[in-house]
């Protein structure tokens, strides 16, 4: 009888709002009409210059969830992409936001992984003693992770994850201890030499919030890399990511990647 | 009662501290930390002011039609401008140009896309460009016979023969018949839109453009020859102009022959 009681008794409370439930919602509720409050205008208007197609709309963050979609079938390994993130960003020589490797599989299973300045200059042909069964390019970049581990170690606040899904580092505030470019588990953070601060991919934060495609996105001249919002009814990523095989890089570290990629082989990491 | 001062002072220590912490952090934090998590809001914002360095080929339309249509009507209408190119906001500010673009029609950067290897899908077009530029004794010159815009397999011969069937009996029967029109006549894009002519095709009858294969130097097997030699021999001096077409005066390029 006491057993009964306390399950029926369970059972009416799952069904109300709790007391600590009402707390933590009430609190985001009031964070988030600070945010729209405060800084819901806040957003610099754009600069017009020679890029055409800016969307001239206020951006609002919480409308949106980007993500990433790479066919790895369609990679040639061109390295337009990483090219286009060295002029749209800044980045120094020999560091990269975006990266291609060459994966190199003999009919025995041996795995050899070679990236050449990034695939900045191209790709030259492998030479290998093995016999090769089969050989692929991974285009590699942030992997702008839900449950990120670089985000969670940050010790002055600088890396956050944006209400869009984008992980960023805050410049202003990193002091370039370089933990979080050891914490990521896919390598795609780098102490930017000239600033002394992190820097990594930003999904091209300053394009995609004016209604233009990522630069490596744009660059790619065969389709591979795909980009789209989850929260836009109808995007074609998002329906590909639901509908087709795709995969995402060390599922095993439940860091719940937001960068899919499809037509992936198991030797990759 | 002697404890008081003491008690007081530890006291006012307490009560300090917190307040000093307090309104230390208050001035030290930046005003939008902490509005939507555990970060300066304002980061947002500041990432938004920059400028688009890349504007993709809607950019380029407004002052680059022709190229962007022939561009979008061919193989490579997938290919961003900028990628071969140059970002555009290095070349127009608004609609006026503050630099020149760089045009770089070198192998290389055709080679980032169709050299040969082993890791690309199969039946993207590929080509050994050690062996395919050896064979044809040119070097880093592929915009001589692909036009980059809208470029295409070098078949000419069917392409070609639909107007000029007396050049394509001409050049069956002599000894240049493998040689595509292309490799002499340039890419025939330049000359046909649309099934129809859009512009005369581009002569070159210098002697250079026979030398460019039969050079001594050129690799191959084919006729080699000292044109020093040869041109002196024919009363011709280097260091004046040589006329158009010297060449062709003895070697009728469709069907040549070696006398």
């Amino acid at each position: 009888m006491e057993e009964e009681k306390r399950q029926a008794a369970s059972e009416e409370r799952q069904g109300e709002v709790g007391r600590r439930e009402f707390l933590a919602k009430a609190a985001k509720g009031a964070c988030g009409a600070a945010v729209f409050l405060v800084c819901g205008n806040d957003f610099v208007p754009l600069v017009k210059g020679a890029v055409v197609g800016q969307d001239e709309e206020k951006y609002d963050p919480t409308k949106h969830r980007w993500v990433y979609l790479i066919d790895i079938s369609k990679c040639i390994g061109c390295g337009a992409c990483v090219r286009a993130c060295e002029k749209e960003n800044d980045v120094p020589p020999h560091h990269f936001r975006t990266w291609v490797e060459r994966y190199t599989i003999s009919s025995s299973g041996h795995v050899e992984v070679d990236s050449p300045n990034g695939g900045h200059d191209g790709f030259k042909p492998k030479i290998t003693d093995r016999d090769v069964a089969k050989s692929f390019f991974v285009p590699k970049l942030c992997n702008h992770c839900t449950n990120t581990p670089c985000v969670q170690l940050c010790p002055v606040g600088a890396s956050y994850r944006s209400p869009d899904g984008v992980i960023l580092v805050d410049e202003k505030r990193c002091i370039g201890c370089s933990y979080c470019v050891q914490a990521c588990p896919y390598g795609s953070r780098f102490i930017n030499p000239q600033t002394h601060t992190a820097s990594k991919c930003t999904f091209c934060y300053h394009r995609i919030t004016k209604g233009l495609p990522p630069a490596c996105v744009q660059a790619c001249p065969t389709g591979a890399r795909m980009f789209g919002d989850r929260m836009k009814p109808g995007d074609r990523v998002t329906r590909m990511i639901a509908r087709e095989e795709v995969h995402i890089l060390k599922p095993e570290l439940l860091t719940e990647p937001n960068c899919f990629y499809k037509g992936m082989s198991h030797e990759v990491r | 009662m002697e404890h008081t001062k003491h008690l007081w002072r530890a006291g006012m220590l307490l009560l300090l501290l917190p307040v000093g912490f307090v309104t230390a952090r208050h001035f030290l934090t930046p005003k939008s930390f902490g509005l939507a998590g555990h970060y300066r809001y304002d980061s947002l914002a500041e990432y938004r002011e920059k400028e688009p360095v890349h504007g993709g080929p809607e950019s380029c339309k407004a002052c680059h039609e022709e190229e962007y249509a022939l561009r979008h009507g061919g193989k490579h209408a997938t290919v961003s401008c900028e990628v071969c190119h140059a970002p555009v906001t290095s070349h127009a500010k608004g609609k006026e140009k503050i630099a020149e673009m760089p045009t770089r029609p070198s192998a290389k950067l055709c080679a980032y896309c169709h050299r040969k290897l082993r890791a690309r899908p199969e039946k993207f077009p590929q080509v050994d460009f050690e062996t395919h530029l050896t064979a044809l004794g040119v070097a880093g010159a592929c915009g001589r016979c692909h036009a980059s815009h809208s470029p295409a397999p070098v078949g000419g011969g069917p392409a070609c023969a639909k107007c000029h069937d007396n050049e394509k009996k001409e050049i069956a029967k002599g000894k240049h018949v493998s040689i595509s029109c292309q490799v002499c006549h340039g890419p025939e894009t330049k000359h046909v839109r649309d099934g129809k002519k859009s512009a005369d095709m581009p002569s070159n009858a210098s002697y250079r453009l026979c030398a460019y294969c039969h050079r001594p130097e050129a690799e191959g097997k084919r006729p080699k020859i000292d044109l020093r030699k040869h041109l002196a021999d024919q009363g011709l001096d280097r260091s004046k102009k040589i006329p158009e077409k010297a060449c062709a005066k003895c070697h009728p390029p469709h069907a040549p022959k070696v006398e």
